[in-house]
């Protein structure tokens, strides 16, 4: 926006494996001066922000769908690799990349850098997550690491302002604006490229260190309970009941504030304004309509504070892996669990989840399936109907009656789900391989930062949408009444 | 459980690929870190310093043998 004219703001395009920070490290960099779309055509979602370097240069940065291949496989790596290569229409191609790597794991992402500089793009790597690697006791060689890749590398910790320091320096130093535009090339690794990286992967990983192989992690042993053959679906079951018994539980104070709020601003309306036409559609069309859905909101708020939790702290996947047989057995991947949980808060973010599953099939079955979960606003009915026909009891262990019922309803929701989806399996062709491989990332503290934006970012979608289409058919309804 | 990855069988080409690019190459050390409790329930994978949850067809694609010792 705030663009020279004369020389466009260069484009910095984030590129790394699923898992590795880059989320967090854009959260920092950009703060909240983030646009969330979409690529044209493709339910990817597409996270563009800036950020004014100290010697006041405007970069756009563009948050590139994690991948562990430009060869994709995946919707997401798709997108990333037409995008770097300026494939895409309607992108541009970015003038730099930085490459995030997950420190602590090196070993696996250092064959995505090398890939990318294959690109011929101007580039850096990050050492994301630099401070859990040097408390697991991982020492690496920056200095080493770059003369070895012939890039620059920098350390950043991505959930610190501090942590990105460096990074910024490098972009600081960035004479992009009148820079020809170098080819990217491509071609298909072969079985030797991929064979020449691992052996070039292990040559630098035993130059610069940072391959330690590390006997039982602090995941490891959380690991061991949550993935257990029989605690681990308990913990799961346990973690969604907690969610949902909180989302009926804590939303209701705010839910009344805003009933009465709304009310009482009614009223105060009601007495302020002569009588006319005018005022009937501001009290009746407007106020009313806008403020029943309005009550929706800390309902979606715990929702996605539950799931976004669980997905930052690297337990979403962990549920897949626990439900893949589960789910399976009606045809779907263990991996549309986490769309189809998204879908209780809202199906749209639930479909657009559903990008990280390769198979197209299952894609669409779970798509299919998604609107099937009870979205968060079919909770004020229910919640409407269980207020009225079932009694306000504590059940034994200070359980709640309407929050079992409420339970009790979302399981129907899922049962129908799963019947629907497996009708949708006997009727396709068998497709053979259905691949799971799932990656379980280690286990850390949800980041508070990213956290606030992710749910600010969901509030901030809701709130627009009860802004124009939902008050534009309020005031249509109060208009044919 | 320590083991190495020889070489992906006969696979089918996209999914050698993918088990190739997650890091399954041949003298990589891979350790199963969990097992679900049904039959035929995905396991979880230790390679490297990752770990991934494979289905049982997927694993069925890497072959491993007992760990050598590391020439230096």
């Amino acid at each position: 926006m705030e663009a020279l004219p004369s020389a466009p703001s260069p484009l910095i395009a984030l590129v790394g494996n699923p898992n590795c920070g880059k989320t967090a490290l854009f959260n920092i960099l950009t703060g909240s001066r983030q646009k969330v779309a979409n690529y044209a055509g493709v339910t990817v979602e597409r996270k563009e922000g800036s950020l004014l370097t100290p010697s006041g240069l405007r970069v756009r940065i563009l948050d590139l769908p994690g991948a562990y291949s430009l060869d994709p496989l995946t919707p997401d790596e798709q997108v990333t690799a037409d995008v770097l290569l300026g494939r895409r229409t309607g992108e541009t191609q970015p003038d730099f990349v930085v490459c995030v790597t997950d420190a602590t794991n090196l070993r696996q992402n250092l064959r995505l850098v090398l890939s990318l500089k294959r690109l011929g793009l101007p580039m850096v790597v990050a050492l994301n997550m630099s401070d859990i690697a040097r408390r697991k006791g991982i020492v690496i060689d920056a200095e080493r690491l770059a003369a070895e890749l012939g890039v620059p590398v920098v350390e950043t910790v991505g959930v610190k302002a501090t942590g990105v320091r460096a990074l910024i320096k490098v972009l600081d130093g960035l004479a992009i604006p009148g820079r020809a535009r170098q080819a990217a090339v491509w071609r298909t690794p072969s079985a030797s490229d991929i064979e020449y990286d691992q052996s070039e992967v292990r040559r630098i990983l035993g130059l610069v260190g940072g391959d330690r192989l590390d006997g039982v992690t602090i995941s490891d042993r959380v690991d061991a309970v949550v993935l257990h053959p029989v605690f681990g679906p308990l913990i799961l079951a346990g973690i969604l009941f907690l969610v949902f018994q909180a989302v009926f539980a804590w939303a209701q104070v705010p839910m009344d504030a805003i009933r009465l709020g709304v009310a009482a601003f009614g009223h105060w309306l009601g007495a302020a304004l002569p009588e006319s036409l005018l005022k009937g559609l501001l009290i009746n069309g407007v106020l009313a309509g806008v403020g029943s859905v309005l009550v929706f909101l800390p309902q979606i708020i715990i929702l996605f504070f539950f799931i976004l939790m669980l997905e930052d702290s690297g337990y979403l996947p962990r549920a897949a892996f626990l439900l893949d047989r589960v789910m399976g057995s009606v045809g779907l991947s263990g991996r549309a669990f986490i769309p189809l949980l998204s879908s209780f808060a809202c199906a749209i973010p639930g479909i657009m989840a559903t990008r990280t599953i390769q198979n197209p099939r299952d894609r669409l079955a779970t798509i299919m399936i998604a609107p099937l979960m009870t979205c968060s606003a079919r909770l004020p009915v229910y919640a409407l109907i269980i207020g009225a026909f079932i009694p306000r009891r504590t059940l034994w262990g200070g359980l709640e009656l309407q929050g079992v019922v409420l339970f009790g309803l979302y399981i129907v929701g899922v049962a129908s789900a799963m019947a629907v989806a497996f009708v949708l399996k006997r009727s396709g062709r068998g497709t053979g391989f259905q691949a799971l491989m799932l990656e379980l990332p280690a286990y850390h503290w949800p980041n508070l930062r990213s956290l606030g934006i992710g749910l600010w970012q969901r509030v901030e979608i809701f709130m627009s949408r009860v802004g124009t289409i939902i008050l534009a058919l309020m005031v249509i309804l109060w208009a044919l009444s | 459980m320590v083991s190495v990855t020889a070489v992906d069988a006969a696979a089918p080409a996209e999914l050698g690929r993918r088990l190739a690019e997650l890091g399954f190459l041949p003298g990589e050390a891979v350790r199963i870190v969990a097992r679900g409790m049904m039959a035929r329930a995905p396991i979880a994978v230790r390679i490297g310093t990752g770990t991934f949850a494979l289905r049982l067809f997927e694993a069925a694609c890497i072959r491993v043998c007992p760990e050598q010792p590391q020439p230096a």
